[in-house]
């Protein structure tokens, strides 16, 4: 009994101290520059963004602010790059893109447009 | 009545031979900090900010005025004696945001998970709830 009351002991500070915890983060904007170099504040217009990208993922107060949804490419490098997460035909947007990404979470590209709908600011939001 | 079924669901698991082990939280996919949380100020931070910070929410709710974000996070492990059925315990957590007219926070609400079989949602409503009356007197 008392073998037991160890062993589960053991497996308990060994899941503590091993289980990992993913944050939600912004990624470095000089990060998000290499991957999307088209895109920079104050100059890109929504326009060359809906066409290099397609169409959003959702859109705020009227199309102001636009997320993409998309999925880490990985290799034995690690990302190289980001692929569009949008979603075949399932039955929520949010299951749909997690799928896509599966085993990775999707990443959430965040656009804000400013006067004459140019990139105002923008992030990348990984679970890391 | 909630400690009953608590008993109840208590009761099998111990018949069947498992015993849910409570822990610190811990762990958990996507998970919001405190200091993320910390930085969002009433009447400050605009929804952008917000999405600029944490991307989409879970859900959007009239017409955006409020979001709530979700993640989950181990707060027990469940150990049984039949080799390979150990299993963790995630429980959710919520964070809710009002936005005002302004599109800046006007009011910021987390939801712990604590020990519980019962999800903490509906007190993410009754939160809601106490907003909406606020809002409209």
């Amino acid at each position: 009994m008392r073998t037991v009351g160890l062993n589960i002991d053991l497996v308990l500070a060994c899941a503590l101290f091993l289980t990992g915890c993913s944050t939600v983060m912004q990624l470095e904007p000089q990060l998000v520059s290499k991957r999307f170099p088209f895109l920079q504040d104050g100059k890109t217009a929504k326009e060359e963004v809906l066409r290099r990208l397609g169409k959003p993922y959702h859109g705020y107060e009227g199309g102001r602010i636009l997320t993409y949804q998309m999925c880490g490419d990985t290799d034995q490098k690690g990302w190289q790059g980001f692929s569009d997460a949008r979603p075949m035909d399932m039955e929520s947007e949010a299951r749909r893109a997690a799928d896509r990404c599966w085993p990775t979470s999707p990443n959430t590209l965040i656009l804000v447009f400013g006067p004459g709908n140019l990139v105002e600011r923008h992030s990348l939001v990984v679970v890391e | 009545m909630h400690c009953g079924m608590a008993l109840l669901a208590l009761t099998g698991l111990g018949l069947s031979g498992c015993i849910i082990i409570p822990t610190p939280s811990h762990g958990g996919v996507g998970v919001i900090t405190k200091e993320t949380v910390e930085s969002f100020e009433p009447g400050k931070t605009t929804r952008a900010d917000v999405l600029l910070r944490l991307g989409d929410p879970a859900k959007r709710l009239e017409e955006d005025r409020i979001f709530v974000y979700q993640w989950e996070r181990i707060h027990a492990y469940v150990i049984s004696m039949l080799p390979q059925t150990n299993y963790d315990l995630p429980r959710p957590h919520y964070l809710g945001l009002e936005f005002a007219s302004d599109n800046r926070v006007r009011r910021v609400r987390v939801l712990d998970a604590s020990f519980t079989f019962f999800d903490q949602y509906p007190k993410l409503e009754e939160w809601m709830a106490e907003k909406s009356e606020s809002s409209h007197p």
